[in-house]
């Protein structure tokens, strides 16, 4: 608490001009809430009255929409400038919100307006709200340069009629095979028999010797050539191409709208660094003559999807924010992205609380749930979503540890965070038809060195390994991949990448029973305390503060400015019961 | 199946190589005969002929190789079987 918290005086300035303050301006709240255990609150307040030049200058500003002015919806600048005896000021920067409850009464010459803070959080996501990914890209916020290629394969969970159909063509190209070469023995044995009449003396012998083995060569050639190119086509045939889609890391999706939007971002999470966001793939592949794939189609772009969770930014945003358990702040120009347990917020904390009379205390009974389940979802269209479910989920189970009567144990409910997207898949070894097919392949790079190499059909085989795996090409959910740098998938990326990193890491922060019973609060609820523009600004920025020597946190304040008072609502952690435990349930 | 599928390639391969061979050296042996030694000028213009269509027939047969060309080699076993002949 600061001396501007005491005998304030204020002045309007109205886009950059001071005008007289808002008619019984001594009365207007401006409410703080902190939903969600947000760390900067949604604000809003009481209408602000205004009449005289106040009130011109708000109308003429709508007026000037018609004549060349960016009229009603753009916001006019309002400052709120409170100072005192000792020449302390502070400034409130706001923005007359036409939009939001704006009404003119040109009997009574009154104008009544809302407010709203101009760097604000809630503002920044009222931007994003509409705002899509499509239109970023048209507008050119997000190019290729912004998108990595992220190498996958088509794989079917159950692939018999391919392993039966390639078995029956490998048994015909065997069966040709000898067809071939006993044509070959046939065709050279006739061909001798055109040289069988005798030339005199030894040059006709030489000749004769030249002739046959120059067709035989020929022959052999031909021979090689017809089944180097059928192993090609049954190659080309049976084995699924490399395929390439676009994926966009998730911290770029999450700068880059804030960068477009005015501000700077940070978001120090280490997975950040890795994960990447894959849209679903509507692209179908190009088929040629008797059906084969003549070109295949991932995805073009690295943004979501038309019809893909993310494709609204502030969804985008939701999702940055709901992995982690992280929470947004804005500081000065920068948006901060953070987990709840990062101890940036605490640092930023500078706010004291005046020790004043308390007289309810409360639990936050009410925010522990039975069940803690945090889920990534599964594709039908990629059955290996749910093959390998391991770490597609985790369940936390909280309950009591001494128990008296069972059917009196009150807590009870779910508390579920579902991230709409799924886990990818790694490939890590070769299937049945691959290995069947590798050989061939290691048939033709070895005939084909006969003819001076140059091919390398084993090798694409192995190049395969390590790179995204699904079931089928139109996976219809996107993807958060865990990724190298050149786009495959490193063998642990589901060890680094699941549910129960994220909660071990980041969830376990609403935990009644981990780390020293950390979710466990104190809460008490309206209590009246001297305040002023000074204390606003702080808690505006940082809801931590000092109580008592101990940690708090602001959950909600009404400030009644002119009375220079607020009713404010906080909590502070300490545990009420140790009779709890955890288990934690991670299905396979 | 791997096995097999590697023994035969490199049986192939091995015929293959013996083929080139034996052709270089047939064809190398044939260049080195002293055509004087035929007293007969029509028939030494003949042989003449025919190892000067043998050379052009391995050179062109080593480049359709090394092009993996198909259809030049079917062309060119029509092209020896008729102009070889003696």
């Amino acid at each position: 608490m600061s001396n501007i918290s005491k005998n304030t005086e204020s002045q309007y300035i109205l886009n950059g001009a001071v005008r007289n303050a808002p008619v019984e301006w001594q009365d207007v709240v401006i409410t703080a809430e902190y939903d969600n255990n947000d760390m900067q609150p949604k604000v809003s307040t009481d209408s602000f009255v205004f009449n005289l030049q106040a009130r011109q200058d708000i109308n003429q500003w709508i007026s000037n929409g018609l004549t060349g002015g960016v009229g009603i919806f753009e916001g006019m600048n309002l400052d709120l400038r409170l100072y005192n005896q000792d020449n302390v000021q502070k400034i409130f920067e706001a923005l007359i919100d036409f939009t939001n409850d704006y009404k003119n009464f040109p009997d009574d010459g009154e104008t009544t307006v809302s407010l709203k803070d101009r760097d604000g959080l809630d503002n920044f996501f009222e931007q994003l709200t509409g705002t899509t990914y499509g239109y970023l890209e048209e507008i050119g916020v997000f190019t290729q340069n912004d998108y990595i290629t992220i190498p996958y394969v088509v794989e079917k969970k159950f692939n018999l009629f391919e392993i039966l159909m390639s078995s029956i063509v490998l048994y015909l190209m065997v069966k040709e095979l000898a067809v071939s070469v006993r044509n070959t023995a046939d065709g050279i044995s006739s061909v001798v028999a055109l040289f069988s009449i005798p030339l005199g003396g030894q040059i006709g012998a030489a000749i004769r010797v030249v002739a046959i083995t120059l067709i035989n060569l020929i022959y052999t050639a031909i021979l090689l050539l017809a089944i180097i190119d059928m192993s090609i086509t049954l190659f080309n045939t049976l084995i699924q191409p490399k395929r390439e889609h676009k994926g966009l890391k998730l911290k770029t999706a999450l700068e880059k709208v804030a960068n477009h939007f005015g501000y700077d971002f940070v978001a120090p999470i280490s997975e950040y660094n890795n994960v990447y966001f894959l849209p679903s793939n509507q692209n179908a592949d190009e088929k040629a003559f008797l059906g084969f794939i003549s070109v295949t189609r991932g995805t073009s772009t690295g943004i979501p999807n038309l019809l893909d969770y993310g494709y609204l930014t502030e969804d985008m945003f939701k999702l940055g924010q709901d992995l982690p358990y992280a929470k947004m702040g804005i500081f000065g120009n920068t948006i901060h992205l953070r987990p709840q347990n990062d101890p940036f917020w605490l640092q930023q904390s500078q706010w004291v609380a005046p020790d004043v009379l308390i007289k309810t205390d409360e639990y936050n009974t009410d925010e522990l749930k039975a069940t803690l389940l945090l889920t990534f979802i599964t594709d039908l269209n990629d059955e290996w979503t749910i093959d390998d479910y391991f770490g597609t989920s985790v369940e936390v189970r909280t309950a009591p540890i001494t128990v008296i009567n069972p059917k009196s144990v009150l807590i009870k409910g779910l508390n579920e965070t579902r991230f709409p997207v799924t886990l990818g898949n790694r490939k890590n070894d070769l299937n049945a038809i691959e290995r069947l097919l590798k050989s061939v392949g290691i048939f033709i790079d070895t005939v084909t060195g006969a003819f001076g190499g140059g091919s390398n059909f084993a090798g694409q085989v192995e190049s395969k390994i390590g790179v995204l795996k699904v079931s089928s090409n139109w996976h219809s959910i996107p993807k958060l991949l865990w990724l190298n740098e050149d786009g495959t998938m490193p063998t642990n990326h589901r060890t680094l990448w699941n549910t129960d990193v994220l909660y071990e890491k980041y969830h376990k922060e609403k935990s009644f029973v981990r780390d020293n019973w950390h979710g466990q609060k104190v809460v008490y609820n309206d209590v009246i305390i001297p305040f002023g523009l000074e204390d606003f600004l702080i808690l505006l920025s940082n809801p931590y503060f000092n109580y008592k020597g101990q940690q708090a946190k602001m959950k909600k304040f009404d400030w009644t400015y002119g009375k220079d008072e607020a009713k404010i609502s906080f909590f502070v952690r300490n545990p009420y019961t140790y009779n709890l435990r955890e288990f934690k349930i991670i299905p396979h | 199946m791997a096995d097999k599928w590697k023994q035969v390639s490199e049986l192939l391969g091995e015929i293959m190589d013996e083929q080139l061979a034996t052709a270089d050296e047939s064809v190398s042996e044939a260049n080195k005969y002293d055509l004087n030694q035929i007293e007969d000028a029509k028939e030494r213009e003949n042989v003449k002929m025919k190892i000067s269509s043998m050379n052009n027939i391995h050179k062109r047969v080593l480049s359709s190789i090394a092009n993996k060309d198909s259809k030049q080699l079917n062309e060119l076993l029509k092209e020896a079987q008729n102009n070889l002949k003696v």
